[in-house]
């Protein structure tokens, strides 16, 4: 299987805090999988590294075995683009915005046409089941509804790999199974799906589970 | 860009309450400019205008006496000198003695349009039992013709009359109006320095809107005015037209040196005015400049309220593949579209305003007289307000868009 995302000897340090430590991983592409561990075992910070979020202290990062230059945010920002779609515990949804804008605001970014935008956008939210609902803006939708709204977003620039925090955190049993559905799918469809949990209902879902605890991995 | 416009945008047009205010405080301060400048430099203009056409663009005159001329002996001798001062200035003739010369060789030069000579001085007017006194012009009206545009503000046209009437005068209409003459052909006395009299009819009035002027002035055919004055074929001041009168400074100083009398320009004639206009103008666009910081501040508060509003929208659009520079672009297209449409408003509410002003017919009197505002509407006062609401408008936004720039998304996703 081709390694999509690597990691070697990856160290973050915030301060005194050694939040990361000689961190090595490897994602291959078309896998599912979760990150857990206890609070502040440096689950969420990783993440960030891998979303190319966050800077590593030191360590390298490979992306399609391109070697991540952080100095080059402009190149950063188009790889966050067009590579990543990001799903928080929160939705994140601009409230100024309707659903389906919401899902266009990173196809502009890449510079896809308005029209041709909305029609992606309209696709992305029928396959989350949102149909109808694309002109609501985001207080206007449930808890569930806004955080699928966040996924279609994620899908919009067709990205290989998912990067999700805590998606579920903020949602009832029903609406978990609902996301998980959908992320199971996407996996499915080929799709690279990176999620931080700390339910190990969920991570059993996921094809692989990285264990994680001060700031290593452990299994 | 179009993502850029599309967010900004959209981060307007949802909260019109605040663009309300912002829009609205950039439409004042345009408005205010644009109302004020051309109030302002419309009086101004007019006043400097009615000026050079009524004291010519150059005049030349017996150079005024300074101290040192108040000398009126000077002894030398063996380890002594000696200056002796008198009460009064030694006797100086005001007058220019080959004015005729200095007129022809002047009227060749392609600089100067007209000169004409002038007897001036001061005389008793009486009418009635009023009495009032005046500065007394005496003019040659063929050669006064060449050298301003005296026909302009006689109302009647009668100036040729100053030709065919020796004893006929031209006055002011205000001065008219304080001898409490309103008719023409009215008989008045004048008394001049040196005692003579004689008796003139009212040919014509003067009327320059220039209020001073119009109170003072008074024109006499100048061969009159020198026999009356017993100073015959005297000339105490010629008065230049020039092609340019932005070259009067210059031609000023050249004819100085030339002819060793005291050569005036407009600008030097009318020097206190000017710069109390100058410092009218600071007065006036330190105002405007203060109205217009407000509104940026306006603006700047706005925009960066809604920064911080806007934190996760910000670190979601990084998230998303933002770039730093979009983020900067966002919040400062928003300040952008705030000064523009101010600006847009406040030059259409300033046309407004001027259209009404323009309307008003009141009767203004001060230092012209005029009936209503004198407006100067220019359209370069609207490309000022413009470019000024602009300006501000970009410099107030782009600190807050710059702070939003610097933000840092795994911070705010970490805090929720």
């Amino acid at each position: 299987m081709k390694t999509i995302i690597k990691l070697s000897k990856i160290n973050k340090i915030i301060g005194q805090e050694h939040i990361l430590k000689d961190i090595d991983l490897d994602i291959y592409e078309g896998e599912f999988v979760s990150i857990i561990g206890p609070s502040g075992s440096g689950k969420s910070s990783l993440l960030y590294i891998i979303g190319l979020l966050d800077t590593p202290t030191s360590g390298s990062i490979y992306i399609d075995g391109n070697l991540i230059d952080f100095k080059n945010q402009r190149e950063i920002a188009r790889l966050r683009n067009t590579k990543m779609g990001f799903v928080f515990q929160f939705h994140y949804l601009i409230n100024e915005l309707t659903a389906l804008e919401n899902v266009i605001v990173p196809l502009i970014k890449a510079r896809v046409e308005i029209g041709k935008s909305k029609v992606i956008a309209r696709e992305l939210l029928k396959k989350v089941g949102l149909e109808g609902k694309e002109d609501r803006k985001p207080y206007q939708l449930s808890g569930g509804q806004q955080q699928r709204v966040a996924i279609a977003r994620a899908l919009s620039n067709n990205p290989q790999v998912i990067i999700a925090d805590e998606p579920t955190g903020n949602l009832d049993s029903k609406n978990t199974q609902i996301v998980m559905d959908i992320f199971k799918q996407l996996n499915t469809e080929g799709k690279t799906i990176i999620m931080v949990t700390h339910e190990l209902e969920l991570a059993n879902q996921t094809n692989r589970i990285i264990s994680m605890k001060d700031g290593r991995i452990v299994s | 860009m179009t993502h850029i416009l599309f967010i900004a945008l959209k981060f307007i047009l949802e909260r019109k309450r605040q663009t309300f205010v912002s829009i609205a405080g950039v439409s004042i301060g345009v408005a205010a400019f644009i109302v004020m400048a051309s109030l302002m430099n419309g009086f101004q203009n007019y006043f400097i205008e009615q000026a050079i056409d009524l004291n010519a663009h150059i005049t030349i005159k017996v150079k005024p006496q300074t101290v040192e001329d108040k000398i009126v002996r000077r002894y030398y001798g063996e380890n002594v000198v000696a200056d002796v001062y008198g009460a009064k200035p030694e006797e100086k003739k005001d007058k220019i003695t080959n004015y005729r010369f200095i007129i022809s060789k002047y009227s060749k030069e392609p600089d100067f349009l007209g000169l004409a000579p002038h007897l001036v001085g001061q005389a008793i007017v009486k009418y009635s039992t009023l009495e009032k006194s005046a500065t007394v012009i005496g003019i040659d009206p063929i050669q006064e013709r060449k050298a301003s545009v005296i026909d302009k503000f006689v109302e009647n046209s009668n100036i040729n009359s100053l030709l065919t009437d020796r004893n006929s005068i031209i006055i002011g209409k205000l001065l008219a109006k304080d001898l409490g003459i309103d008719q023409l052909n009215k008989k008045v006395i004048i008394t001049f320095p040196n005692g003579s009299q004689g008796i003139f009819k009212v040919a014509d009035f003067f009327n320059s809107g220039i209020t001073t002027l119009d109170q003072t002035r008074l024109y006499i055919n100048i061969r009159t005015y020198q026999a009356m004055t017993n100073r015959p074929g005297e000339v105490n001041e010629i008065i230049i037209k020039l092609k340019d009168v932005n070259k009067a400074e210059r031609l000023a100083r050249k004819i100085g040196s030339e002819t060793g009398y005291y050569a005036e320009s407009w600008q030097k004639a009318y020097k206190n005015f000017l710069q109390l206009f100058k410092i009218q103008n600071y007065i006036t666009y330190m105002i405007v400049f203060a109205i217009l910081v407000v509104s940026a501040f306006g603006i700047f508060n706005i925009i960066m309220m809604v920064v911080m509003e806007k934190r996760k929208d910000i670190a979601i659009l990084m998230a998303m593949g933002y770039e730093k520079e979009d983020i900067i672009k966002i919040f400062t297209v928003q300040g952008l579209l705030n000064g523009v449409a101010g600006a847009v408003i406040g030059s259409v509410v300033g046309y407004g305003i001027q259209e009404w002003l323009s309307s008003i017919n009141l009767d203004v009197e001060g230092l012209v007289r005029a009936k209503g505002f004198i407006l100067d509407r220019s359209f370069i006062y609207y490309i000022y307000g413009v470019v000024f609401a602009f300006v501000f408008s970009l410099v107030a936004s782009f600190y807050p868009s710059y702070k939003a720039s610097k933000l840092n998304p795994v911070d705010i996703f970490r805090s929720g």
